[in-house]
């Protein structure tokens, strides 16, 4: 069962991941990598504050499989290779703080928003 | 409007879940085996990162997968399989329960190890292909 709720939130988690992610591109445009920092940060906001407020049975659903397929670390890491690589130093840094820093921040407000 | 765009959409879209699926169940095993500490470095987490990290710039720059495959590889299985989540709620558990220096160090070497596997990733991939290309 653990392993099923793991999955089904995995699956959900990464189509709501492309779907943020191509929709805030076709907004923004494909220069800097904002959609990945927004699921990033949207992720570890709502990691946060299931953590402190929902019932520990829910969390292979909503933590290992939502917010883990949610958010993603490799394509943070390859993003910032591929702007280092094109010498887009500014992007890089911008890139790596608001996607560290602000999943910091958010994770932690997320943990301090009391659920009732 | 063109039907067969939407079933590419439609199976685009599975391709993605299904991918979800298997990174995260993954990752789920990795930690099921490794189950982190709280004043130690989330070696589960730390694990998946860094592989998914290399096995990504690696894909990426390798240019053998068809748009479908890397739609499933790519942004199903590996981006699944790494997680940014639950990395914050670790730094930041940590820094809570007063283990500043632990929080820093995993953070730092998380950040730092992960470019490197992604870009020595996409080297070894760049690399292949130009082998390949000269024989």
């Amino acid at each position: 069962m653990t392993a099923l709720a793991v999955a089904v939130g995995g699956a959900i988690g990464a189509c709501l991941r492309a779907i943020l992610m191509s929709g805030i591109a076709a907004t923004v445009g494909h220069r800097f990598t904002h959609g990945l920092a927004v699921v990033n940060v949207l992720g570890s906001f709502s990691f946060g504050w299931i953590i402190a407020n929902v019932d520990p049975n829910l969390h292979p659903l909503l933590l290992t499989g939502l917010c883990g397929g949610l958010t993603t670390f490799s394509t943070f890491a390859h993003s910032a290779v591929e702007l280092l690589r094109a010498g887009r130093f500014g992007a890089f840094v911008t890139t790596t703080a608001l996607n560290l820093a602000g999943s910091l921040v958010a994770v932690a407000c997320g943990a301090a928003l009391a659920g009732h | 409007m063109d039907l067969s765009s939407h079933r590419t959409i439609a199976a685009d879209y599975l391709a993605i879940a299904a991918g979800g699926a298997v990174g995260s169940l993954a990752r789920h095993w990795i930690a099921t085996a490794l189950p982190p500490a709280p004043a130690a470095i989330p070696w589960a987490t730390l694990i998946a990162n860094l592989v998914g990290s290399f096995a990504l710039g690696y894909v990426a720059r390798a240019g053998i997968l068809g748009r479908r495959q890397l739609l499933f590889v790519s942004v199903g299985v590996i981006a699944s399989f790494t997680t940014f989540s639950t990395l914050a709620g670790e730094i930041a558990q940590r820094g809570a329960d007063g283990y500043l220096s632990l929080a820093a160090g995993y953070a730092a070497a998380t950040v730092v190890c992960g470019l490197l596997a992604a870009w020595a990733g996409a080297e070894l991939a760049i690399r292949r292909a130009a082998g390949g290309a000269d024989t």
